[in-house]
């Protein structure tokens, strides 16, 4: 016998189907082209993931050449520093923390070369552009992936100046300041990432659903969902595995202890 | 854009691990962000979970709490597909949930695992009823 009719599931497919099509009839057939139809939308949702997920994969490289280059930089300051024990030294050593103060300079150039080049399909979120990732066909749920610019003018690095240890230093705290912001961007993109790959296994397993869904409609013949259903409630192992996790188990526990204020009238 | 919730005197509410009670008043609370919100009335316990779709409800729930959702994918979708196989007639249900899931709106799915709930519940009766007759 065809699926059983019942009244969410009737409302339900008067939504779904076009308009004027009765909840009613050919029920297996309506629900088996609706599940097609949402199976193929959502191939097109993971295809977007795809494309986004392997953006930012690059981007996330990019991003980790310009700490490279940041800790390059920093690494001239500490360099330089052991040229500078006393103000004497650091005026007979100029010669040589005038050499890595030239170095950091052009680690600042090499860095805005990359930063200005860091193009991955149109898109570079080291200049603090955003990337639009669809999480349904309609595009009504976007996840915006914001960058950081990583320019050595947008990040307050100074120009270099190894004269004197003050002066050294404020090059370092600029380096490790740039440091931060261009590990916060990783740490940023990293985690889209990581929410991308859940969203895109969740499709995936949509999909196969889906389409179990429908080569099960078309076997509903000798089927008696009410019966199956009877019977999986009283399946033992699944009436006594536990479902939730230690976490949860917990936080619902205090939520049933927790007082229940009384109501006063 | 701020979640309006409107507390009864004495209710309980969820709000990501902390449980807050509301006083002998009614309350309005104004809440922005991620964190996860569940009212009294949507809170099921695991021991309430006594059939296959409120056990998917009580997943859904763990997911939502949970800072790592994935790890209840496996159950998840075992359980999915073991009903889904059972009855096929669940399967524009599981669509509409897994569909606010992709997106991330686990309250949304909550919501409609209720109408999964219902359709359980009224085959279920239905039986019930033709025995009956």
């Amino acid at each position: 016998m065809p699926v059983t009719l019942t009244s969410p599931l009737k409302k339900s497919l008067e939504k779904l189907l076009p308009s004027g099509q009765g909840a009613s009839s050919d029920v297996d057939s309506n629900m088996a082209a609706i599940l097609d139809h949402h199976c193929r939308n959502t191939q097109s949702v993971i295809s977007g993931l795809d494309s986004n997920l392997s953006i930012l994969e690059s981007q996330k490289s990019l991003c980790s050449e310009a700490i490279a280059i940041l800790e390059e930089a920093a690494g001239l300051t500490v360099r330089a520093r052991r040229f500078m024990d006393t103000p004497q030294d650091a005026v007979k050593y100029r010669d040589k923390t005038k050499e890595f103060e030239i170095l950091f300079s052009h680690a600042l150039e090499k860095l805005d070369t990359l930063v200005k080049n860091a193009y991955t399909d149109g898109v570079n979120l080291l200049a603090g552009e955003t990337l639009p990732t669809k999480l349904d066909i309609n595009g009504q749920t976007i996840m915006t992936t914001q960058g950081i610019i990583l320019t050595p003018a947008a990040l307050d690095i100074r120009q270099p100046n190894f004269e004197t240890m003050m002066t050294l230093q404020t090059s370092r705290i600029d380096a490790m300041n740039a440091i931060d912001m261009a590990v916060t961007l990783r740490n940023i993109i990293n985690a889209d990432i990581e929410t991308l790959l859940v969203r895109k296994d969740l499709a995936e397993s949509y999909i196969s659903m889906g389409e179990l869904a429908q080569s099960r409609l078309g076997q509903t013949e000798n089927l008696n969902e009410t019966a199956n259903l009877n019977k999986l409630s009283q399946d033992k192992a699944l009436a006594t595995e536990p479902l939730a996790e230690e976490e949860q188990q917990e936080i619902l526990l205090n939520f049933a202890s927790s007082a229940h204020m009384e109501a006063k009238e | 854009m701020a979640l309006i919730i409107d507390l009864k005197p004495g209710e309980k509410i969820l709000i990501g691990s902390a449980i807050m009670t509301n006083d002998n008043q009614r309350t309005r609370l104004h809440i922005s962000g991620d964190t996860p919100i569940l009212r009294e009335k949507d809170i099921m316990q695991e021991d309430a979970a006594t059939s296959p779709s409120r056990k998917i409800y009580f997943l859904l729930q763990c997911m939502y709490l949970s800072r790592n959702p994935r790890d209840y994918h496996p159950k998840y979708f075992s359980l999915q597909k073991m009903i889904q196989e059972a009855a096929p007639s669940t399967a524009i249900f599981f669509m509409k949930i897994n569909a606010q899931l992709i997106q991330g709106h686990y309250y949304k799915a909550l919501r409609e695992a209720h109408e999964l709930i219902t359709h359980e519940d009224e085959l279920i009766a239905s039986a019930s009823g033709a025995s009956l007759n």
